[in-house]
């Protein structure tokens, strides 16, 4: 009998918490956004069972091995964030999949991926004034460069209590670039601004298209060796994409590397977000704020986009400067759509792409200078 | 701490303003080096004509050096030699699309600018039927021309 | 399009003779577009679409029995079969070198045709004289 009572006390049911229950249903939601709503599904679906696996009541899985007995699977793998290796493994992936030729031939986009990084420096700063430490306040800041792994990579460095609502916060609102940057864009454009068709791309050689990630890498990296493994990597898989001799590389990068890591990030991710972590006043500032330096990224971007459309003599959209936040494609896409709706003729998005990658080389070098100098 | 002291303490802005600065400086080096970056490259895949024009810029200034051959280039006058052979084997007329794909074939690269070059400067003439014909005396003549050259430089240049 | 050199595709011989307000209808239907060496801009068989004008470059106009005429001269009109019956392209044209063409829709023309008579009469003329100075090879495209 007392055996029965003894498994009946090692059952979830007996463990269950408000707290836990809070963090399952949480997870459930975020499961049904990811799969029904289909809000980056590839991202969300693990994150959100990762959750769900670690709020399990007495779950081992993130157990830390003690007295001669292993720890738990999760625990294991999470090394890979812990020690900073999945992030820039999946900008390897990313590397291979972007192509960077808009960027190539309008180089000046890379300005409006600068300016769309003031959010994250913003954010840092109100961060600060509420009560965050500073490698805290950098962590939360970079949400802002809305781009998951440079969050990922930052906060495991620098506030790895706070990875799982980080994490949650930046692939939220990467899924909601749709809802939340129309409104930003139309209250800072004017119309006639938003109608600017923009001149053709020139077309970009091979030889540029190779020589580009080499450039990025030998600037970046000796203006700021602490962004290395981001941007090392994402250049990597982009030489891999452009030098045409390196194929099955460049494809393994794209879709079995890239899946596999995925898989491991989410779950690791989702691990991270366990109630006690998770279920803080902290973790409404950083929702907050993190939709604050989304915000702030997106209108920075267009400000310097009508900067550059009058300074070109109306050359430029300034729709486009949305685009520099780094959630590609998608706001690439907003701003299509956005354009599209004032001048239905107007193809924005291959101009867009140029500000969207530009985005993503700006915010790995802002997580390096917080790396660097915090 | 929070608030403004919260801020200073961790040297917020000077954190900040660094992080800007730093973001836009590197960003816009990198655009500046990119924006180059064709040009450079379109240096170095005509570097052959650079160097002949610049060849012949230094040759004005010395007394004994030959003088320049006139504004037709040495890739001009390999195209037309290529070109010639290629005429000679397809028969005239000859459909320019055709000629085109045969300069492709045969490893001629820029086949279309090529052919650009050689109708503007009348080497290959248009028949009024919707084919084309090589001018052999203009070619001749600029074959000749460089024939002529070729000697007056080697004489020029013999100790 | 917005481009500061209008005045500049206004002197084009399609254009000269427009009157401003004429002129002021047409020019928003004009689009640049670029185009590479060995570009095909257009296929035979193809509906027809657009028009194009030359501004730079040179263009090979050629058909399937091999025959070709180049054009190289700013103004020149390649594609004028999206403005008349059955609408598909008679010929493929190629970029010889690296160039650019404005560019009008056929739709767009001929509703501009249709809606001010005494405009596309002048206009049909200028691309009648345009095609009929060209050596005759078949259907130009």
């Amino acid at each position: 009998m007392d055996k029965f009572f003894y498994f009946i006390n090692q059952t979830g049911f007996a463990n269950l918490d408000l707290s836990s229950l809070v963090m399952m249903v949480i997870a459930l939601f975020l499961l049904y956004l990811g799969i029904s709503k289909k809000y980056e599904p590839l991202l969300l679906v693990p994150i959100s069972f990762g959750i769900l696996l670690v709020n399990f009541p007495l779950s081992a899985l993130m157990a830390q091995p003690e007295n001669g007995q292993p720890g738990g699977l999760l625990h294991y793998l999470y090394l890979g964030i812990e020690l900073g290796i999945y992030p820039p493994l999946i900008f390897l992936g990313i590397g291979a999949l972007t192509d960077f030729s808009p960027l190539i031939s309008n180089p000046k986009t890379l300005l409006l991926g600068a300016a769309a990084q003031v959010g994250i420096f913003v954010t840092f700063l109100a961060m600060l004034a509420l009560g965050f430490t500073d490698l805290e306040a950098g962590s939360i800041g970079i949400i802002g460069g809305a781009d998951g792994p440079t969050a990922i990579y930052l906060s495991s460095q620098m506030a790895p209590h706070l990875l799982g609502a980080i994490s949650v916060a930046a692939y939220s609102y990467m899924a909601l670039v749709p809802m939340i940057q129309p409104p930003i864009m139309k209250l800072l454009t004017t119309k006639q601004e938003r109608m600017i068709v923009m001149q053709e791309l020139r077309e970009t050689s091979k030889r540029e298209r190779i020589l580009f990630p080499i450039i990025v890498i030998l600037v970046t990296g000796l203006f700021l060796p602490t962004a290395l493994p981001l941007l090392g990597m994402l250049m990597l898989g982009n030489l891999f994409r452009e030098c045409g001799v390196t194929d099955r590389l460049s494809k393994a990068a794209q879709n079995e590397l890239n899946n596999i890591i995925v898989i491991f990030l989410g779950i690791t991710v989702g691990a991270k977000c366990s109630a006690e972590y998770f279920l803080t006043v902290e973790t409404i500032k950083i929702l907050v704020f993190g939709l604050v330096a989304f915000i702030i990224g997106t209108a920075a971007g267009v400000l310097m986009g009508k900067i550059m459309c009058r300074a070109t003599g109306g050359k430029v959209n300034p729709l486009i400067g949305a685009a520099g936040v780094s959630a590609v494609p998608m706001s690439a896409r907003v701003c299509q759509a956005v354009g599209q709706k004032d001048n239905p003729s107007n193809f924005l998005l291959m101009f867009a792409m140029g500000p969207n990658v530009g985005g993503v080389i700006g915010s790995a070098i802002a997580a390096g200078i917080f790396l660097a100098v915090l | 701490m929070k608030g403004l002291d919260a801020i200073l303490h961790y040297e917020g802005f000077t954190m900040a303003a660094l992080g800007i600065t730093v973001v836009f400086a590197s960003l816009v080096v990198l655009a500046l080096i990119v924006s180059q970056l064709y040009k450079v490259l379109f240096l170095w895949e005509n570097r052959k004509l650079y160097y002949d024009k610049a060849g012949k810029l230094i040759s004005g200034f010395k007394s004994r050096q030959p003088t320049p051959a006139g504004p037709e280039s040495e890739g001009l006058r390999e195209s037309a030699r290529q070109f010639s052979l290629l005429v000679r084997i397809m028969g005239e007329p000859f459909s320019l699309p055709k000629l085109i794909r045969t300069a492709e074939i045969t490893g001629i690269s820029h086949a279309h600018c090529t052919v650009s070059r050689l109708i503007a400067v009348n080497l290959i003439v248009p028949d009024q039927k919707g084919f084309f014909r090589w001018n052999h005396k203009a070619c001749e003549r600029l074959l000749q021309k460089s024939r002529e050259q070729c000697a007056k430089d080697q004489y020029l240049m013999a100790p | 399009m917005k481009s500061p050199d209008q005045e500049q595709i206004k002197q084009l011989s399609l254009f000269r003779d427009l009157a401003p307000q004429q002129w002021s209808l047409v020019y928003p239907l004009l689009n640049r577009v670029r185009v590479i060496e060995a570009e095909q801009l257009i296929c035979e068989g193809d509906r027809a679409h657009s028009f194009y004008i030359i501004l730079n470059g040179h263009f090979m106009i050629h058909y399937k029995d091999g025959s070709a005429v180049s054009l190289n001269q700013k103004g020149d009109i390649i594609g004028w079969s999206s403005v008349v019956t059955p609408f598909q392209y008679t010929a493929n044209v190629t970029a010889l070198t690296d160039g650019e063409l404005l560019c009008i829709g056929g739709a767009e023309f001929l509703e501009l045709i249709q809606t001010d008579p005494v405009l596309g009469t002048k206009l049909l003329e200028k691309i009648n004289e345009s095609i009929h100075s060209r050596p005759h090879i078949g259907l130009t495209s």
